[in-house]
């Protein structure tokens, strides 16, 4: 595509059946990932930024449905016939989730899953599966891939063990990977080299990510740009940089101040009263309001849509502009 | 604050799990927790700092009768806490040490509301009258921001934050000295982690209690702890102050932490993954990019500063300044050639 | 596409209403076990005749006005008997139900809870005990002493306690493991508090599930002694002597064991239906 975007939703939403009726967990959502940029999905429970990633691939629970438009390299997935379907999630987007063990079978070795995936989808021999496996293994920076390769998934750590996804996730080449919350479970060392090869991996191979997480600062080690989700919405779409400079939202700027600060102590840390809305909960209006310290009457009616108040940077804050100075992060350390 | 009796000490704390595994049945070991020496002053904030596997969350478990030790010695308040305790000195240690755990979810009891929790604590441990236990769980509830709704409820009614602050209430209300607080925001929404670890920094002034501190979170550490023990893998690498460990930290591992902490566009540099640890030697040598030969012999707990000991050949070497001989043994004497008048038991080095 | 979608229900209605949608099959069960249970209760009223009362005269008559079940080779009303025989075969399940039940949990609990010596010998126990067809092991226990109603239903609620046991005792294993058992070893409450207040009333859906189904198995296996002569004895009305007298006469009139057998099928299909509607109910829960 010209202009480079590779994955692009449009007013998707997502239902799921829950107790007998339809509810709706991903609220109009849009955005947009151009070749060789991480965009980052960051939201609370609840938010729903795990089934938006989900209805990428169209794999939701039973019951569940999408409607919109997701757009890759310009068809709609939504509306793709099942050979097609099946081929883009062989060949072209490849998706990584937060628990590793449960996403692969601990009856075949490592080496095996990797091969399979080589040779049915790219049609390589054993012998050039093999090798291409190793090197992948290497290429997700394990230093002993022959081990690896015979071990099974029981046997190697998380961290190990993600790394191995990966590698399996890489096999193929995709185009677009979607990475659902990855590094939780790990160790924050673990987490750290996980977080460098997917830097890595991005580089080299300028491939794309939808990179999932509840982790703002996480997301800001890699994201190029930030999704902030809250039941349901996206509540701002940002430059990294951007956002975590001058956040446009209340939620966004209330987040950064309740975090506590590696660079000292607070006396208070801020907090957002209340908290996030179950499903049921959700009414019209913005899904911010019942815990916003700047809501006026206007916020509770009308749906919140994200608009470009400046190039390259959306917030669904209607008094965004008015509110600049006072979302701006507090610096105040001891 | 030299002369007082730490509220919390511990000395050469040691936790090893044995078993037999497989069809030959293979006897194996694990040191989950190994010599590890601190303690704690009243009214004070201390942290264990570590990753999975460095046995924070077991010597807590020791120091409230979990588990035992294999080795070592604990001390609550003075008094030595034996390897068996009977009912009474159970009793007495549920009164003086309480946990806050880490899963909101699985941490009270399911069909028992929150109220009926704070009222059955109160008729284990006082004798009341029921309407000086109705006023306490009230107070209770009040002090942890709960009402009246949200006591008479389920815990499944609950939402994780409340939850949380249901069991620091149940917690509480033995009215307990020290309390430990096994990760407790982990598992909470971000916007709802800042609500309890103001109310836990609130509680703390107001009734006076020592915190045992369990986390793996450095920004929490510099929020809620006055000191810092970090862990890997069993051993204590590096202890002392939070504003000297997390802004000049020395051990190898300590600086890993650090870095690792996610940062608005800062990628730590790669490492290789390796299978397995090293079975002798130092505990991080299979991990540290400064290993040397001499890393080979684990090394002691040395003393690099005022209350501030780490772990390290290395580091010990260059705080000692000008050491150029290798010291003989391992069993936590100070590698340090000067003279330094030994802390008073806030852990670090044995002897003199 | 317009605004999002607002909820439909405010959240406590939805509650209530799933709460009471059991599974039709259960709703069936439950109202026939209440038919049931009422009868019993209310059988001198119900009943046309006196179930002893005997009728040389009018022996084997099938169905007329007077006998609408007809009457046995005594000349007894069928249908009288049959009213009268759902006492016992409510009562029977229900002291079978509630020994096994206090016994299986008393058993459960400690073997899941303390583990240990306790849970293997009760382990083995069990294991000994389900291994054999259950109506053989009532027949060798009843051997040894009278066979009677009390006989019988001792040898049946001893059988029956390895089933509420081994329930009982996975989920007190799995209860076990989580934090609030260890948070009750820190409050310094005694192993029996944390296992009877505290993890026990977990295990009590399960409980009420199995219990349930365990009134229906009750029933036929006590029918089924008392057919074999070794519960209940004649001329006790009750549907399993009614079996067993009106297979003698089969061929002659069928109307005893046609009726007593389809009470006893009616009511164990009830239990059943209401017992696995309840654990469902629980499991959805859950």
């Amino acid at each position: 595509m010209t202009d480079g975007v590779l994955l692009e939703l449009r007013h998707v939403v997502t239902e799921l059946p829950i107790d007998g009726e339809y509810l709706p967990v991903v609220r109009e959502v849009s955005f947009v990932a151009r070749r060789g940029e991480v965009v980052g999905l960051v939201g609370e429970s609840g938010s729903g930024k795990s089934m938006t990633a989900r209805s990428i691939l169209r794999l939701l629970p039973r019951g569940g449905r999408t409607r919109g438009q997701i757009l890759f390299d310009g068809a709609d997935i939504l509306t793709a016939d099942s050979s097609t379907l099946r081929m883009l999630r062989a060949r072209r987007i490849a998706m990584i989730f937060q628990d590793p063990r449960a996403h692969v079978d601990p009856l075949y070795r490592c080496g095996d899953h990797l091969d399979d995936a080589l040779r049915i989808h790219l049609g390589l021999g054993r012998n050039a599966a093999r090798t291409r496996s190793l090197e992948l293994l290497a290429e997700v920076g394990i230093a002993d891939p022959g081990r690896v390769y015979r071990s099974y998934p029981g046997e190697l750590s998380g961290g190990m063990l993600q790394r191995v996804m990966i590698a399996g996730a890489l096999a193929v080449d995709p185009d677009l990977l979607i990475a659902d919350e990855p590094t939780t479970a790990l160790d924050v060392t673990i987490q750290a080299d996980i977080m460098a090869i997917l830097d890595g991996l991005r580089h080299r191979r300028h491939l794309s990510a939808v990179f999932i997480t509840h982790d703002l600062e996480l997301a800001a080690m890699i994201c190029d740009r930030v999704l902030v989700m809250y039941a349901g919405r996206v509540l701002e779409d940002r430059t990294t940089a951007d956002l975590f400079s001058r956040p446009l939202h209340p939620y966004t700027a209330g987040l950064l101040r309740a975090r506590p600060l590696l660079e000292g102590r607070r006396d208070r840390l801020e907090t957002i009263p209340g908290r996030p809305p179950r499903l049921v909960e959700i009414g019209d209006g913005c899904p911010f309001a019942p815990r916003c310290g700047f809501v006026e009457d206007a916020c509770r009616s009308g749906a919140p849509i994200p608009r470009e108040v400046e190039p390259g940077q959306a917030t669904a804050c209607r008094r965004s502009e008015d509110l600049v100075a006072q979302l701006a992060p507090a610096g105040e350390t001891r | 604050m030299s002369g007082t009796v730490p509220t919390v000490a511990v000395d050469a704390l040691t936790r090893i799990f044995r078993g037999r595994s497989g069809l030959r049945r293979i006897a194996w070991e694990n040191a989950a927790v190994r010599e590890v020496t601190f303690a704690i002053d009243a009214g004070e904030s201390l942290a264990l700092v570590g990753e999975s596997g460095s046995g924070k969350t077991t010597i807590a478990r020791m120091l409230v009768g979990l588990e035992s030790p294999t080795s070592g010695r604990m001390w609550l308040g003075g008094h030595e806490l034996t390897g068996r305790p009977g009912r009474e000195t159970r009793r007495l240690r549920a009164a003086s040490i309480q946990v806050v755990f880490q899963d909101p979810y699985t941490s009270l009891t399911p069909h028992q509301s929150v109220r009926s929790a704070l009222d059955e604590v109160q008729g284990v441990f006082f004798s009341r009258s029921p309407a000086e236990r109705q006023a306490r769980t009230s107070a209770l509830l009040e002090a942890v921001g709960l009402d009246q709704r949200e006591g008479a409820a389920l815990p499944r009614r609950l939402s994780g934050g409340q939850r949380q602050r249901a069991a620091i209430a149940r917690a509480l209300a033995v009215e307990p000295r020290v309390l430990i607080l096994d990760e407790p925001v982990s598992a909470l929404d971000v916007s709802i982690q800042a609500q309890i670890l103001n109310l836990l920094a609130d509680l703390r002034r107001s009734l006076d209690l020592t915190y045992l501190f369990i986390t793996h979170d450095l920004a929490v550490v510099r929020q809620v702890a006055d000191r810092v023990v970090v862990l890997y893998r069993g051993r204590v690498v590096e202890l002392g102050r939070v504003e000297v460990i997390l802004g000049h930290p020395l051990h190898p591992y300590t600086q890993r932490l650090l870095e690792s902490v996610p940062r608005l566009h800062a990628i730590p540099q790669r490492r290789a993954a390796v299978i397995g640890e090293l079975a002798t030697g130092c505990v991080f040598r299979a991990r540290c990019p400064l290993a040397q030969a001499i890393c080979e012999q684990e090394p002691g707990l040395a003393e690099v500063g005022p209350g501030h000991s780490c772990r390290c050949w290395l580091v010990a070497a260059v705080e000692g300044a000008a050491r150029t001989d290798l010291p003989t043994d391992v069993g936590g004497e100070s590698c340090l050639p000067r003279a330094v008048p030994p802390p008073s038991g806030h852990g670090g080095t044995t002897g003199p | 596409m317009d605004g999002p979608a607002a909820v439909a229900l405010p959240v406590s209605r939805r509650r209530l209403v799933s709460r009471f949608t059991m599974p039709w099959s259960g709703v069936i069960g439950g109202v026939i076990v209440t038919a049931m249970v009422v009868v019993a209760v209310l059988a001198p009223l119900i009943a046309p005749y006196d179930p002893d009362a005997v009728d040389m005269g009018n022996g084997l008559a099938g169905p007329t006005s007077t006998h609408l079940l007809g009457t046995d080779n005594l000349g007894r009303d069928i249908l009288s008997r049959l009213v009268f025989g759902t006492r016992l075969s409510l009562l029977g399940p229900l002291i079978v139900v509630a020994i096994s039940t206090v016994l299986g949990i008393l058993f459960g609990l400690m073997g899941g809870y303390f583990g240990g010596l306790v849970d293997g010998i009760t382990g083995r126990l069990w294991d000994l005990l389900l291994g054999f067809p259950p109506l053989l092991l009532a027949i060798a226990l009843i051997a040894v002493f009278q066979p009677g109603f009390a006989t019988a239903v001792i040898a049946i609620s001893i059988i029956y306690v390895p089933l509420l046991a081994r329930v009982v005792r996975s989920v007190v294993l799995v209860e076990k493991r989580k934090a609030y058992v260890d948070a009750c070893r820190v409050l310094g409450y005694s192993p029996w508090r944390t296992a009877f207040r505290h993890v026990l009333p977990a295990a009590v859906p399960t409980i009420v599930a199995q219990a349930t189904l365990n009134f229906g198995y009750a029933l036929l296996d006590l029918a089924g002694l008392a057919f074999l002569g070794l519960g209940v004895q004649p001329p006790t009305a009750d549907w399993g002597v009614m079996l067993s007298e009106g297979r003698k006469v089969l061929l002659l009139s069928p109307w005893e064991v046609v009726s007593a057998s389809l009470a006893v099928a009616v009511a164990v299909v009830a239990f059943n239906l209401l017992g696995d509607a309840v654990t469902q109910q629980y499991a959805e829960r859950t």
